[in-house]
């Protein structure tokens, strides 16, 4: 048994970006199956957590498990490089 | 001062005393300012002194957004100068937006962003504390970190459109790489600059000088060019506007007795009420002594006196004057003079200019003395002085105080000395000391150079030194070259002859 992989996102408003992000995290999803369980958060509706986890820039997505938490920015058009950046597998295992 | 009021864009004190005045009334109100200078140009100090003066004086709300340094450390570094923002965020007047930079925080970029989130957190911290005041710090950093510098512009453009709707007054603050050339490294002053400040930190010879100006404000009136500023802890930053200050004090006919009798008959009856004194000469010509003089002459009248002395330590000023029968001691603590012993070195001239200023507004002096504003000079440049002798004669003028300066001749015979040059204009009257020689003696000649608007004696004139204080005396007759520093002899029939050149000089 792999451990879970927790991701998050941060998204800005239904912007084209946040579409584009949203379809990025559900690809890596579908790649990653069960092992993944993935939150999106719309900072223009809870400002509050973007405060508190710091987001600058939207669409931000994050790692958050297994630590070290990791960060991406933008929305995610190359999915090879996220999945580099982020240190996820190609599948699930 | 001109202050144009006719559909003006409402202004928003700083808070910070001397821009407001160059400002004429402060930032433009709802707008965005961009705040640019050199790194330890004092942008952080002029943009927390500027959201605190909406909290002290107005209750208003602010929010600091830092993308460089890290709360903690903002927190404690201008607790200083008198401001608790931890205070103020129980208080719920003040809101941080934090995007300092961590290791793990931004990652890398994949694909196209836009700052929403920064955005997003800013209105919510202006909601919070309800805030009419907004403080970026500073954008240059956000650059680095991001990269996409088109993508970047337009965000900021963005946030700042977002801020004037929500009507705060904002300053972003941006760091530039010289005191001079380009405004910001990344061309921000092109999108979000209706208006500009620019502060600098200058090496001016041995010493920095730090300046602050208006470069624009879109639709609104300022003051053009620099205005030197000092950094003051327990207050911040003080501007000292200069010709800002206007000349627009009453001139008074009343005259004041000098100190000394004979030296108000000849300057006509005494020194003006509101006139400025300079008393120029060597050293041990006897300026401190006209010094002590002009303040019992205050005394005596039941004015209030204040001191200002740049080379000589309390006890010898006090030591020396009860020697020429003037008690500085119990005319100090019955309150009716002040003495303030300073030397010139432990502050830049900026600082000992708010100084002076802070303590003539506080005392509020009929008569003032600096002894000597040589010793002034002396730490700072040809310009710096120039400013602080112009300023400080304009705030003089303004109070209605009848002032005495000493400057020091670089020479004993004769000479002039920089100070003159620069302050002579400015003075109403000038007296000089001299040293004389004649027939292998020293003695003391005392002239009076100028004194505008009055008649004055033209005759150089001995002057000796007792124990109770000076006395002018005879004119030199048979004399000539004393102001030149070069005095020599003439018979008494070629004076009897040059006299009756001159009929004009009879009196």
């Amino acid at each position: 048994m792999t451990e879970p992989i927790r991701l998050t996102l941060y998204i800005c408003g239904e912007t084209i970006r946040s579409q584009n992000a949203l379809r990025a995290l559900d690809r890596i999803r579908i790649t990653l199956g069960e092992a993944c369980e993935a939150r999106v958060v719309d900072v223009v509706l809870n400002p509050a957590e973007a405060e508190l986890v710091r987001i600058l820039a939207t669409p931000t997505l994050i790692r958050d498990h297994p630590p070290p938490t990791r960060r991406v920015v933008g929305d995610l058009d190359d999915l090879e490089q996220v999945r580099r950046i982020l240190n996820l597998p190609n599948q699930a295992s | 001062m001109k202050q144009p009021s006719v559909n003006e864009i409402e202004k928003q004190s700083t808070g910070i005393p001397g821009f407001d005045l160059i400002a004429y009334g402060g930032l433009p109100r709802g707008r965005t300012t961009l705040l640019v200078g050199t790194a330890g140009s004092a942008k952080t100090i002029f943009s927390i002194q500027f959201l605190a003066a909406g909290i002290e004086q107005a209750r208003q709300g602010a929010v600091f957004v830092t993308f460089e340094e890290m709360i903690g450390d903002i927190r404690h570094n201008v607790s200083g100068f008198g401001w608790d923002i931890a205070r103020w965020e129980r208080e719920g007047m003040w809101a941080f937006v934090d995007a300092a930079p961590r290791p793990l925080d931004d990652g890398e970029v994949v694909g196209a962003f836009d700052l929403g989130a920064l955005l997003a957190r800013i209105e919510h911290a202006v909601r919070t504390v309800n805030a009419k005041r907004v403080v970026l710090d500073s954008l240059g950093a956000v650059f680095t970190r991001l990269g996409e510098a088109s993508i970047l512009r337009n965000e900021l453009l963005r946030i700042s459109a977002a801020l004037k709707a929500m009507g705060v007054t904002t300053i972003m603050t941006a760091e530039r790489e010289n005191d001079e050339g380009p405004l910001t490294r990344q061309g921000i002053e092109e999108f979000v600059a209706d208006n500009v400040v620019i502060v600098r930190n200058v090496k001016d010879g041995e010493r920095r000088r730090r300046t602050c100006e208006v470069l624009k404000f879109r639709g609104a009136y300022h003051q053009k060019g620099e205005f030197p500023f000092a950094i003051l802890p327990g207050a911040g930053i003080q501007v000292i506007p200069l010709s800002a200050i206007e000349l627009r004090q009453s001139s008074s006919e009343l005259r004041i007795p000098s100190g000394s009798g004979d030296l108000d008959d000849m300057c006509g009856g005494g020194f003006f009420r509101d006139s400025i004194v300079l008393v120029s000469g060597a050293t041990g010509t006897g300026k401190t002594l006209m010094c002590t003089h002009f303040l019992n002459g205050g005394l005596m009248a039941g004015e209030r006196c204040l001191l200002f002395a740049f080379e000589e330590s309390r006890q010898q000023l006090f030591r020396n004057a009860s020697g020429w029968g003037v008690d500085f001691k119990s005319a100090e603590e019955s309150g009716q003079l002040r003495v303030v012993c300073d030397y010139p070195e432990v502050a830049s001239i900026e600082d000992h200019m708010i100084t002076i200023k802070q303590v003539i507004e506080e005392f509020k002096p009929d008569r003032l003395a600096i002894d000597s504003l040589s010793a002034i000079e002396r730490i700072s440049s040809d310009r710096g002085f120039r400013e602080f002798v112009i300023g400080l004669t304009s705030f003089i003028k303004h109070g209605e105080i009848a002032a005495l300066f000493t400057s020091n001749t670089p020479t004993l015979m004769g000479g002039s000395s920089v100070t003159e040059t620069h302050i002579s204009s400015i003075t109403d009257s000038i007296i000089l000391l001299r040293y004389v020689e004649t027939f292998g003696e020293i003695s003391r000649g005392v002239m009076v150079l100028k004194m505008r608007g009055s008649f004055h004696d033209k005759e150089i004139r001995e002057f000796n030194i007792d124990g109770t204080g000076m006395h002018i005396g005879r004119p030199f007759r048979n004399m000539t070259g004393i102001l030149a520093g070069n005095p020599h002899h003439v018979t008494t029939s070629e004076a009897d002859r040059l006299e009756g050149l001159f009929t004009e000089g009879a009196r």
